[in-house]
């Protein structure tokens, strides 16, 4: 009987190791993976041929930066200490976009500016994706994310001017506020950027690439063939089964066109939030970089490897509580 | 002149000539992409590759490795190594190669990793390609083209819309007074000559994008994505009549046909009545399953179905029990598992919360069975449809479903059962009718067509003779290995392996499904762990696959390259063979002998199971092979159908040549071969000879098997 207990309690004390197991990799994976993207951009500063504190007016400025940043250190040196920094949150103060500004204040700020953007892309992506169903529909969700967000953005505050400036000829409408686009801010303009981002960085074709494929593999799975044999001739009980199937089994496509379209429109983002001024992370980063503002450039791209590792990380974490096959391996 | 003839498109704000500017602006992209491709597929491809090929820690090195670039968006990445490499569009394309090259090896990856899985890559090294040939040409090259042509695709159009974007910008991209239709695009909207001039420099990327994109597209579409209408359409063509649901009679006067019109498969007419098994029976490729599915209404969509179908309630058993159970749901929820829905189906209750994947085989049967028959949400079916669910069990798991499938059709209310097997044993006393397709139904009450029996193989006399094949204490572990360490780690999956084979010998390995047959038949040519003593064609092959010896896949199409056609594949086994003094033997001569010469064009990937396996004979004679090992060449034949395959396969390695043949069915193979050896539990259970068995076959597992037969 003692026996038995410890056998089962044995047991008990496995299944939870395993199933803590299946939780801390991925979660251990994505810290890897951030750290690995910390390391590189650490890597790529160290390697520059000079330094770009050299290109700043103020030799005093110069000297302090030196000193702070350990320039004279070995390269191995600097680049453990910069990932560690990196890696701590510790990413010092601005150099040329807003001298002595906290990088990690400027960079948190800009982020969580972008991020409606983001979301809104995203979901635009994702239902139009969803809704493209059959091969008309995914044929036109792909020609129209093939066009490049630069084209899509100019095209889109243009026409919008365009169709304005038209009204306000004839007398239809007074000048609206959001004239002038893209420098004007307001609704419209957060709107054309989302639409800019979400159809031109790929992010729309993605998803429906995504979803025609599962839908591909559904079709000729078994458990879907019996639902479509038990249905029988019922045309009701056909779609209401089969479809309750579809759904249920369109969630882990979903979650990894979620991890899959994040790094093109945070591409995208750049390149809208700059044509269109408006503030965020994209914006900061390009103008980071425009004027060698090493702290704040890497603090950025630090910053969006981590959100990508944290969503890698949460879409797997997503997956493994959706999927029993990976939440309960056999 | 004509100012228009100098300056066709006109001029930008500071007099150049748009049009040439236009064409200038091509080669920073052209040289740009170029790099950007060049970068990404030399570095990714070939980790990638590694990566999928090798698996283990090497694999996942990489992976991680990829995994920390792809964490950082490839745009911020691009603009970060353009404060180190500089501006124009090489840097460019150096960084954006850089930034593509985890994506194109990712994608390589999990093609090959996919391909290895499937054992593609064990096949083509036990056949003697060498490894590196084997990964680069035929995994990766062959198999993989579609993804390096999508990646191509992807890399260049990702390229020229963030050149555009950054010249258009300003300060990261192509500067003046270099051309890019970006800054073009920049100068013109800058001067404001509006629809005139900075129409075409945004055609002009637009154009490019578009191009490269329907290319990708192209790329894109898999044979699947093109085949798949939406799935909430129903497949079956509208003539087929939707019957009455009270109804519990069928009628089917059917046929399938592909889109030109050519018949697949043809029944006159079928009738099924309540509480009745009516058997469908038919050789391979007569279109069994293809009536069973037309009768469903699921059809695939490259066919249609005519005639007329009074179809009643239905219910599907696929020949796969786990693949027809929703994997993301517990049995309990897919099934009304009632006391007696349970007692029918033979569904262990405790197991009533577990999900498919967790299922053992037996299991997921019954639990396949308890969910036609008592499907949770929908009415009890009045017609179950069986597509050969007995393939592939033991023989005790065979009987206890057909037991099963009995009681049920006797119970109250029982529904039909219409029932495709090839297996003519299962029929007497369980089938109330046998319909053969393609030619009209048999009478009621009349007697199964069995199969001949085959011709038992004369007795050899082994006394003088060295066993080609000679293992003993063999201890074998799971899992595939090419090195040459000799134990794998934990407990070995079997024990105390005693075996040989002589010249001329058929000998059979028996044993349940997971027994470990398969990782024995690897073992014996080197391709698992193991420790013992081991000896093949006189020598150890641990280490080094012997080069006499081939295996016989259990899926035929593993071994051959599905891209290529099947004269090319056997040329690749004719250079083999030549390499191992095996002159002579020409790919005609092959073809000839396997029945295959009318094939010889045809890509590995349009034979039929049947035709695939003789090709793998093929293979195998051109090789020279003096073992074979083959893993379970008679699974889903009938008894004289397995008669013809192993009297092909002695011809194929000739009457000094040894086979080991690995099955699940001891009753099938026993009067094919000259001994047996019984898995079980790990261990080797007994080993007697044919004729021996009654008195032999002393263990309780054998004597089941026996019995069961």
């Amino acid at each position: 009987m003692g026996e038995r207990v410890a056998d089962a309690v044995s047991t008990a004390a496995e299944r939870t190791a395993t199933r803590r197991a299946s939780w801390l990799t991925p979660v251990a994976g994505g810290a890897l993976a951030w750290v690995g993207a910390v390391l590189l951009v650490q890597v790529l500063v160290a390697l520059a041929p000079g330094d770009a504190v050299d290109t700043l007016p103020d030799p005093a400025l110069r000297a302090q930066l030196a000193l702070d940043w350990g320039l004279g250190r070995p390269v191995w040196e600097r680049i453990l200490t910069g990932t560690v920094h990196g890696i701590t949150g510790a990413w010092g103060s601005s150099w040329t976009v807003q001298p002595g500004a906290d990088v990690a204040g400027m960079v948190g700020a800009a982020v969580v500016k972008s991020a409606p953007v983001l979301l809104g892309a995203w979901t635009l992506a994702v239902v139009v994706g969803l809704v493209a169903r059959g091969r008309t529909a995914l044929q036109a969700a792909t020609a129209a994310s093939a066009l490049p967000v630069l084209l899509l953005t100019l095209g889109l505050t243009q026409g919008t001017n365009a169709a304005v400036w038209y009204g306000m000829q004839r007398g239809w409408w007074p000048r609206p506020s959001f004239f002038a686009l893209p420098t004007e801010p307001g609704w419209v303009r957060d709107a054309v950027v989302i639409a800019a981002l979400g159809i031109g960085s790929g992010a729309l074709g993605e998803v429906a690439a995504r979803f025609a494929a599962a839908d591909a593999a559904l079709s000729e799975a078994g458990f879907v063939l019996a639902a479509r044999a038990r249905s029988g001739s019922d045309p009701a009980h056909t779609s209401s089964a089969v479809r309750q199937l579809l759904w249920r089994h369109r969630v882990v496509p979903l979650l990894e066109a979620s991890h899959a379209v994040f790094s093109p429109l945070v591409g995208g983002l750049v390149i809208v939030e700059r044509l269109c001024a408006r503030p965020g992370a994209g914006d900061l980063l390009w103008r980071a970089v425009a004027v060698r503002d090493v702290p704040v450039a890497t603090g950025v791209v630090v910053a969006l490897a981590g959100c990508t590792a944290a969503i890698s990380v949460a879409v797997e974490l997503a997956r493994r509580a959706w999927d029993p096959r990976l939440r309960h391996p056999a | 002149m004509n100012p228009l003839s100098l300056h066709p498109l006109g001029t930008d704000a500071v007099g150049r000539d748009v049009a040439l500017r236009l064409i200038a602006a091509a080669k920073p992209l052209l040289l740009g992409g170029g790099i950007a491709i060049a970068v990404a597929f030399t570095t990714g491809v070939s980790l990638g590759a590694v990566a999928g090929a090798r698996g283990g820690r090497i694999g996942q090195a990489i992976r991680a490795a990829a995994t920390s670039v792809a964490a950082i968006p490839a745009i911020p990445l691009v603009l970060v190594l353009g404060l180190e490499i500089g501006q124009g569009a090489a840097p460019l394309g150096l960084a954006w190669g850089l930034a593509c090259a985890p994506g194109v090896g990712m994608a390589i990856f999990h093609r090959v990793d996919a391909l290895r899985r499937e054992d593609r890559l064990l096949a083509l090294v036990a056949h003697g390609v060498p490894t590196w040939r084997a990964v680069a040409v035929h995994l990766v090259w062959n198999n993989a083209r579609d993804v390096l042509r999508m990646q191509a695709a992807r890399v260049l159009a990702g390229f020229l819309a963030m050149e555009s974007a950054l010249s258009y910008l300003g300060s990261a991209g192509v500067a003046e007074p270099e051309a890019s239709w970006g800054n073009m695009l920049a100068m013109a909207m800058r001067s404001g000559d509006g629809a005139g001039a900075a129409s075409l420099p945004v055609i002009a990327p637009v154009v490019a994008i578009v191009g490269v994109s329907a290319l990708l597209w192209r790329a894109a579409q898999g044979p699947a994505v093109r085949a798949v209408p939406g799935l909430h359409e129903r497949r079956a063509p509208q003539e087929l009549h939707d019957g009455d649901l009270a109804a519990t009679n069928i009628e089917v006067r059917n046929a399938v046909r592909t889109a030109d019109g050519r018949r697949l498969a043809h029944l006159d007419a079928l009738h099924a009545h309540p509480g009745e098994v009516v058997a469908l029976i038919g050789p391979s490729g007569a279109g069994k399953s293809l009536i069973l599915r037309a009768i469903a209404g699921i059809v695939p969509a490259a066919l249609t179905a005519s005639g007329r179908i009074t179809r009643p309630r239905l219910a599907w058993v696929a020949q796969d029990a786990r693949a027809s159970l929703d994997p993301l749901r517990t049995v309990r929820a897919q099934a009304d598992a009632g006391p007696e829905a349970l007692k029918l189906s033979g569904f262990p209750a405790a197991r009533l919360d577990a999900f498919p994947h967790a299922l053992s085989g037996g299991e997921a049967q019954r639990a396949a069975l308890l969910v036609a028959v008592a499907p949770r949400g929908a009415p009890p079916p009045a017609l179950l449809l069986a597509d050969e669910p007995t393939t592939g069990l033991d023989p005790r798991a065979r009987r206890s479903l057909t037991r099963a499938l009995r009681a049920l059709t006797r119970s109250e209310a029982g529904p039909a059962v219409l029932f495709v097997t090839h297996d003519q044993r299962l029929l007497p006393g369980f089938a109330d009718r046998i319909v053969p397709v393609g030619s009209s139904e048999t009478p009621p009450g009349a007697p199964a067509p069995l199969a001949p029996s085959p011709r038992a193989p004369s007795p050899l006399d082994l006394t003088s003779t060295t066993p080609l094949l000679a293992a003993s204490g063999l201890c074998v572990w799971p899992g595939l290995t090419r090195s040459p360490r000799r134990t794998g780690r934990g407990a070995p999956l079997l024990r105390g392996i005693d075996l040989h084979v002589h010249a001329g010998e058929t000998v059979c390995l028996v044993g349940e499904s997971g027994s470990g047959k398969t990782s024995l038949l690897r073992a014996l040519n080197g391709l698992c762990a193991s420790n013992g003593t081991l000896t093949l064609l006189g020598a150890d092959p641990r280490g080094e696959p012997s080069r006499r010896t081939q295996m016989l896949w259990q899926d035929p199409g593993t071994s051959l390259d599905p891209t290529l056609p099947l004269h090319r594949l056997l040329a690749i086994s004719e250079r083999l063979g030549r390499e191992r003094d095996t002159v002579g033997r020409t790919v005609d001569e092959a073809l000839r002998k396997v029945d295959l010469v009318h094939r010889a064009k045809a890509l590995a990937s349009e034979l039929s199971g049947g035709e695939q396996r003789r090709a793998s004979l093929a293979q195998i004679w051109l090789t020279g092979a003096r073992v074979v090992l083959a893993d379970e060449p008679t699974a889903g034949l009938d008894a004289a159908r397995a008669a013809e395959a192993l009297t092909l396969l002695r011809a194929i390695v000739g009457a000094e040549g040894g086979i080991l043949v690995a099955s699940h069915d001891l009753t099938q193979v026993l009067p094919l071969c000259h001994r047996v050896y019984v898995l079980h539990e790990g261990a080797c259970v007994d080993a007697f000879a044919p004729s021996d068995a009654a008195d032999a076959a002393r263990h309780p597992f054998t004597r089941d098997l026996l019995d069961a037969g």
